[in-house]
């Protein structure tokens, strides 16, 4: 018997072994971070709306808070548009 | 006695050429009734790969759920292959793990040119191979006493508990450098061509030869310098 006749021979009935079941579908699922759509859907809308929202907020007190801390260049900006 | 079916991708199973070679007996009926079976299986396979570009689709899209199928697919497939690269049930279950979270940071790769089943045993091998690799750095593989083999091998095939068999395959084959090992156990135990193993490890079909050639003269050299009779 040669090597080759070994391995065959080995392999043959090593194949008639039983492997151990394994489940790792929720092992990979958590491994990866990626969850069904619809879980992160509903929260996805949630944050567009939110951002929407809160977009002309900053604009406004952005310019609440320019008016607040150089009053004197607000007027002469304000003159500016007048004259012009 | 053997059937060869000769399958270019996906088609009906009435368009299926059916050949039969090297049959003892060439009884047409025979040959009609498993042609359908065979049909039967054509459509199923084509079905699961329906279902799996569906689910590829769906992954690349980010639903985890279409993965989640994926994996409860394959994970039993993947595990017997996983199997011939550890005996150890705790670092099994890692490496199945590891093909799937491999697979996953791939998929974007995967053009669907062959089945998604033999892309993911490429990725299983070469996950493997890294792991022989790995282990090959860090600790020798358990040995197995050498009367044990030689006891295995003077009894029948059938006799012989898979268990032990297979025992005692990974102890000696762990012996060999991970490529020696990979190219052995791809060609002898997996029974692979030049052209699949060539496929499966990314190497040439030059490459896989030579590599072949070596892998096995140093398996008969260990063998032989274990104590064990090896004919030509």
């Amino acid at each position: 018997m040669n090597e080759v006749e070994i391995l065959r021979k080995l392999a043959a009935a090593a194949a008639r072994e039983r492997v151990p079941g394994v489940d790792v579908v929720g092992e990979v699922i958590r491994t990866i971070g990626v969850t069904g759509d619809d879980v992160y859907r509903p929260l996805a809308w949630v944050a567009g709306f939110s951002l929407a929202a809160a977009l002309p907020m900053v604009v406004l007190a952005y310019n609440n808070l320019e008016a607040l801390t150089d009053p004197l260049q607000e007027m002469f900006f304000a003159f500016a548009w007048m004259t012009l | 006695m053997m059937l060869r079916i000769f399958r270019p991708g996906c088609r009906k199973p009435d368009e299926m050429e059916l050949r039969s070679e090297e049959a003892p007996f060439s009884g047409t009926t025979w040959v009609a009734g498993f042609s359908s079976l065979v049909a039967k299986g054509v459509e199923r396979v084509c079905s699961t790969q329906k279902q799996d570009e569906q689910d590829i689709r769906e992954t690349l899209s980010g639903n985890g759920e279409a993965y989640a199928r994926l994996v409860g697919r394959y994970q039993d497939a993947v595990a017997a292959r996983m199997w011939r690269f550890t005996r150890n049930d705790t670092e099994h279950r890692e490496l199945v793990q590891e093909v799937f979270v491999q697979a996953y940071l791939s998929l974007s790769g995967f053009r669907g040119k062959a089945p998604f089943e033999h892309w993911l045993a490429r990725i299983a091998t070469r996950v493997g191979y890294r792991f022989w690799k790995r282990l090959s750095r860090a600790r020798s593989a358990p040995g197995i006493p050498i009367e044990e083999v030689e006891h295995l091998l003077t009894r029948e095939q059938h006799e012989i508990e898979p268990a032990d068999a297979a025992r005692a395959l990974h102890a000696f084959l762990g012996e060999l450098p991970p490529r020696d090992r990979l190219v052995l156990t791809l060609r002898y135990v997996e029974e692979r061509d030049v052209e699949e193993t060539a496929q499966l490890t990314g190497w040439t079909q030059t490459m896989v030869k030579v590599q072949t050639w070596r892998a096995r003269k140093k398996l008969r050299r260990l063998l032989e310098e274990s104590g064990l009779e090896i004919g030509q």
